[in-house]
């Protein structure tokens, strides 16, 4: 005998009617809610540039040269108008913003010096630009870092990176770059401290890499820092980041340490937490990460060195300038 | 012993030795490896069928752990940034030269210029043996297994190209620098953008070069299956590049298949050919690349390459070709703005793009007011090519500061 299908329960009339009505309420809460903008939810405003006024950072006379008309500046959405092609780089880089200063002499109609002053946030992408735009040109000593380039220069201060162009054959470059560089000092410091690497030695080569440091395809915009230490050469290398950032770093290791059954272990020493790596390709290296930092080496944990990388992360020990 | 045991088995490189007892330990089987190994021509190479490029090598540890994985060829250059130090510095620490093959380029460690950096015709032999011994002193080792004649077909000019090839004091150089035991092989290199299949054909039938290394995929060019024959009959080695076709993001329906073993796949279905370089930069790449060692096509494997090219093919450039350019009336150097516009979009290696592409003298700037497009109707593949040299241009330009 066939089993009597299930009779379905059927609410009320009443019911059934009231749910009916709510369904305009309903839509009429979402509709207000839409209205309300919640800027911790989405930013529409455009990033401001942190640029600050023209007189701050181009100074009306520059070592004999005048400033001629207006800064220009310009942010995200038309640095394209200007760098067409190599907007894209800049903001992938950090940009915040870029102002455009242009220096003459009196009486002269066309400029002698043409200064592009980019602000990219923080020192380490303005190192960033520098070491990617630089190749194989010559360093100079302007600023914590810069190189010539043909007839102009291009250095960095902070967070900024200046390129310097010059259409006068008489003027010189190096010049006008050290008077900018200063001026710009007394702007933003001498020295961005989260920058730098603890001092492990005597330092022989600095580098950026972009991306894949080692590699690793999570390990990116890394400072890659050569040491001599008692006799032998050391690498290190410094990534930066927010606090959650360099938090999924640290899960990203451990992820990548997982996967190819590389043995590590974490050892707590001097109030850190370092992590030792038994890295067949690379050789025995740790790494530490330091709030929103995270430094590696590439050698043994010697007692030595790991306390002077917790001096260093509890302000007592010196830092190694770029 | 497998070729993924014996660096463990090296005593000479310390970390490895220090850490061979736990991580040999635990080192699955599984891992992705050389399975097949090819003979090149006439040498005495076998070489791993998926094998190197170590043109953005980011480490010396990439290098061990690719020769861990089995992996035994390496192209390099003095060009290739600090390519040649770190396979240098590898070699040191593996201490068995004999185990890997070792490939480099005659020219000169700037960075990249059309018919500059790579030696030209006029160096002389001091040049070229000078270009080797800078390479070793990198490399660390004492002889090169191959040294390539590199990048043929960079310039539009067939004969001077040509005159390169066959370069009397290249080739005295070449002879001087195996009686010495510095150089095993000569070789020659090309990817176009001009005349690449006239050239290595000319290579081949030389009898002066015992490999060849050109671009080779499935989107074909028409020509190169001859020279594939010539150099089979003749006993030279033939190695594939570019072997991903523009190597796109793809959100391909694969039905299991993964489009760089497809690709690969194909290529090593050509019994000629000894073997195929891939660019290697991530771990990740080696564990990717390896699946496809030693297995053949299937049927997936062909879906998702007639995939790829339906979605790409309309917009691939094959190099090697040149009608568009003998169409223009303002000589654009077409192929090679294009190729500039691959390694700036695929490659994403946008500094060495742009700075080739500003060397150019015959850029696209003559495209922007262009309104005659005979480079259209000239490319038998029929590509938007107008488009994508304005594109190519606006991508590729620094603005005038000034």
């Amino acid at each position: 005998m066939a089993t009597p299908a299930p009779e379905s329960p059927t609410a009320p009339f009443g019911v059934r009617l009231a749910l009916i009505a709510l369904l305009p309420l309903l839509a009429l809460a979402l509709y207000l809610d839409g209205q309300y903008y919640d800027p911790d939810l989405v930013e529409l405003r455009p990033r401001q540039s942190v640029i600050g006024p023209d007189s701050a950072l181009f100074p009306e006379g520059l070592a004999g040269l005048q400033r001629a008309g207006a800064v220009r500046r310009f942010t995200e959405d038309n640095l394209y108008e200007y760098i067409n092609g190599h907007a894209e780089y800049f903001i992938s880089a950090g940009f915040r913003g870029l102002a455009v200063g242009e220096y003459g002499s009196v009486g002269d109609g066309q400029p002698a010096l043409v200064v592009n002053l980019y602000d990219l946030g923080e020192a380490l992408n303005a190192f960033g630009v520098l070491v990617d735009e630089a190749g194989e040109q010559e360093a100079v000593d302007i600023g914590a870092m810069g190189f010539r380039s043909g007839q102009g220069l291009s250095f960095i201060q902070g967070r900024f990176y200046v390129q310097m162009s010059l259409f006068d054959d008489a003027l010189t470059a190096e010049t006008f770059g050290a008077a900018l560089a200063r001026n710009l000092a007394g702007q933003v410091g001498e020295q961005d401290l989260a920058f730098h690497f603890p001092d492990l030695g005597v330092v022989t080569t600095t580098r950026f890499v972009k991306e894949y440091y080692r590699g690793l395809e999570f390990l990116n915009a890394v400072l890659e820092r050569g040491f001599e230490r008692d006799g032998h050469e050391i690498q290190a290398f410094l990534a930066r980041g927010t606090l959650q950032e360099i938090s999924a770093l640290v899960a990203n290791f451990e992820a990548f340490f997982h996967e190819d059954e590389m043995p590590y272990r974490r050892i707590d020493r001097d109030g850190l937490n370092f992590y030792l790596v038994d890295d067949p390709y690379e050789g025995e290296w740790f790494f530490v990460p330091l709030g929103e930092r995270l430094i590696g080496v590439y050698t043994s944990m010697e007692p030595a060195l790991t306390a002077q990388i917790a001096a260093f992360a509890h302000g007592r020990g010196s830092a190694s300038n770029p | 012993m497998k070729r993924r045991d014996f660096i463990k088995s090296s005593a000479a490189l310390p970390a490895i030795a220090a850490m061979s007892a736990s991580a040999s330990a635990q080192a699955k089987a599984d891992r992705p490896s050389v399975i097949s190994y090819r003979q090149v021509g006439r040498t005495d190479m076998r070489i791993s069928d998926i094998s190197c490029g170590a043109g953005r090598l980011p480490s010396a540890s990439l290098v061990l752990r690719a020769i861990d994985r089995g992996i035994n060829y390496f192209d390099t250059a003095p060009d290739y940034g600090r390519s040649e130090e770190y396979i240098g510095e590898a070699l040191a620490r593996m201490k068995q030269r004999d185990k890997v093959y070792i490939a480099s380029k005659f020219c000169d460690q700037v960075g990249f210029e059309a018919g500059v950096s790579h030696l030209q015709k006029g160096r002389g032999k001091a040049d070229y043996k000078a270009a080797v011994e800078a390479s070793l002193k990198r490399l660390k080792t004492d002889y090169l297994d191959v040294a390539f004649v590199h990048a043929m077909g960079e310039l539009k000019d067939y004969e001077r190209e040509r005159a390169r090839l066959l370069d009397e004091d290249m080739l005295a150089a070449a002879q001087e620098l195996k009686q010495e035991g510095k150089v095993r092989y000569l070789a020659v290199s090309s990817h176009g953008p001009y005349n690449m299949e006239q050239l290595m054909m000319a290579a081949v039938e030389s009898g002066h070069f015992d490999l060849v290394m050109m671009a080779f995929n499935f989107m074909k060019f028409p020509h190169v299956p001859d020279v594939l024959k010539e150099a089979q009959t003749r006993g030279v080695g033939v190695i594939a590049m570019k072997t991903l076709a523009g190597a796109r993001a793809m959100d391909l329906d694969a039905k299991g298949a993964v489009f760089e073993h497809a690709a690969f796949k194909w290529v090593l279905g050509h019994p000629e050919v000894s073997g195929l370089v891939v660019t290697m930069k991530r771990v990740r790449d080696i564990d990717l690349y390896l699946q496809a060692s030693g297995q053949a096509m299937t049927t997936a494997d062909r879906d998702i390459l007639d995939r790829y090219t339906a979605r790409f093919g309309g917009d691939y450039c094959r190099t090697g070709c040149s009608d568009c350019e003998v169409a223009c009336p303002a000589g654009v150097s077409i192929a090679s703005i294009l190729r500039y516009q691959m390694y700036f979009d695929q490659y994403e290696d946008e500094k060495r793009a742009m700075q080739s592409y500003a060397r150019l003298d015959d850029n696209a700037s003559a495209c922007l007011d262009c309104f005659v497009e005979t480079c259209v109707d000239a490319c038998p593949n029929r590509l938007p090519v107008s488009l994508k040299l304005r594109a190519a241009h606006a991508s590729l330009t620094f603005a005038d500061y000034a």
